[in-house]
């Protein structure tokens, strides 16, 4: 621990490029966690996670050829984990999903820049943890990877493949269900 | 810290055993390459497709008559090819979900990037109108040197609008002039106090025109008539339709 732990991952991935193997294990150790904790938040059930994350590393290492490394690591391979983990949920749902909305089709310029407050971010993430599996998954996925995964809009538009705004949209809506759902849980309870 | 193993393990030992193969780059190389030349080749036919909308309404003179008001507005809608407009409007589609792959395209709303493929198109569509290749093509296929594209020609040319009547002045008369067609088939064409010129009545012969009006009895009774290749004053000259004395 050792030489690696001061290479950037964009400097792991070229020597993946290479040919070095034990470079891409490293980026396995770097990874796994976060992506582990990303489908379980995603796919709300852990039984076969683990399986699709092993396919996120093996589809990444097939694919690393295909990575700039002027770009940067981290969204590359989420949106490998996305991929596969939007397909899992799909097979799991049986019915076509649609991650495509008018959201995406006209301009948000209100949510262009306006990040969510940091102020709300710890508890918001201590809060609402437990509410997430109920949302649509359109709104789920940019919250998890905004408020845990610490992803900014850009690179959270860059793995879903939509504008920068409707990242601010889809968090904003989703934010406002969990309050919804954590205030009647309370009244609830 | 087990699953973490089994997981690190395991992926190591697929890509050892050579169970999972990295792909060479020149993979990516020509699947890049690939994609770069389909969305040239949909640019290319969209921009052809553009141009040959535009120069079917110049060629039958449906372009020109909205100028004659509601009648002619009406009349440009009806002969607007709308199966190549569709075909159009398919490959623009197409174009899009294409260029979506790029972050220059799907970081912006979808709007955007469908304005700015309309905005080329119908920009270059206009651009390669006017190096006149279609009038070549039209003129090819007329002459039968050209048979992979006369029948989309001649089948534009054959749905002519039945009141729009394009052509050159021959001459005029005491009461209006006589035009002459592509066909070289000669027209009389009578001009009365409710016949509109937007663009002015100075009709003299070798004046382009385009004629709109009903055919009866072999004569061309003129609802409009409006001289091509003059600039467009849209639209405050548009309203101020002068009468032929």
């Amino acid at each position: 621990m050792n030489m690696e732990a001061n290479h950037t991952d964009e400097e792991m991935a070229k020597r993946v490029q290479r040919g070095d193997v034990e470079a891409f294990g490293c980026i396995v150790d770097r990874y796994e966690d976060k992506l582990l904790r990303y489908g379980r938040r995603f796919l709300s059930d852990s039984d076969d996670i683990a399986d699709l994350v092993q396919d996120v590393f093996l589809k990444t290492y097939i694919n690393i050829q295909n990575f700039n490394t002027e770009l940067r690591f981290s969204p590359w391979i989420y949106r490998i984990a996305h991929n596969e983990f939007v397909n899992a949920l799909k097979k799991k749902t049986k019915s076509p999903l649609s991650f495509f909305d008018v959201d995406v089709l006209f301009p948000h310029p209100a949510f262009e820049e306006n990040y969510a407050e940091e102020i709300d971010r710890e508890t918001l993430k201590n809060t609402f943890e437990n509410f997430l599996n109920v949302l649509d998954p359109k709104y789920r996925e940019p919250i998890i990877l905004f408020y845990f995964e610490d992803m900014g809009y850009q690179e959270i538009a860059d793995i879903l493949h939509i504008p920068i705004s409707t990242v601010g949209v889809r968090i904003a809506r989703g934010k406002k269900i969990l309050k919804k759902l954590y205030e009647s849980f309370k009244i609830k309870n | 810290m087990e699953e973490k193993k089994s997981i690190k393990n395991s992926v190591l030992e697929k890509i050892k055993n050579g169970h999972a193969a990295m792909r060479p780059k020149w993979h990516f190389v020509l699947k890049a390459i690939l994609i770069g030349v389909g969305i040239f080749i949909f640019v290319l036919f969209l921009l052809f497709v553009a141009s040959l909308i535009i120069f079917i309404l110049h060629d039958n003179g449906t372009w020109f008559v909205p100028a004659f008001g509601m009648r002619g507005i009406g009349r440009f809608f009806i002969s607007i090819p709308w199966l190549l407009v569709l075909s159009a409007v398919v490959f623009i589609g197409i174009l899009e979900v294409l260029v979506r792959k790029y972050s220059f395209a799907y970081r912006k709303p979808l709007l955007y990037s469908v304005i700015g493929i309309v905005l080329f198109v119908v920009i270059g569509g206009a651009l390669v109108f006017s190096t006149r290749v279609h009038d070549q093509f039209s003129r090819f296929a007329r002459e039968k040197q050209l048979p992979f594209a006369a029948p989309l020609y001649q089948e534009f040319r054959a749905q002519r609008p039945a009141d729009v009547y394009p052509g050159t002045v021959k001459e005029t008369t005491k009461d209006g002039f006589l035009v002459e067609n592509k066909s070289n088939e000669t027209f009389r064409v009578i001009v009365t106090h409710a016949t509109r010129f937007p663009f002015g009545s100075e009709i003299v012969a070798g004046d382009e025109v385009v004629v709109m009006g009903d055919f009866k009895d072999g004569v061309i009774y003129a609802f409009g008539v409006r001289k091509i290749g003059e600039e467009v004053p849209f639209p405050r000259q548009q309203m101020e339709f002068q009468r032929m004395k």
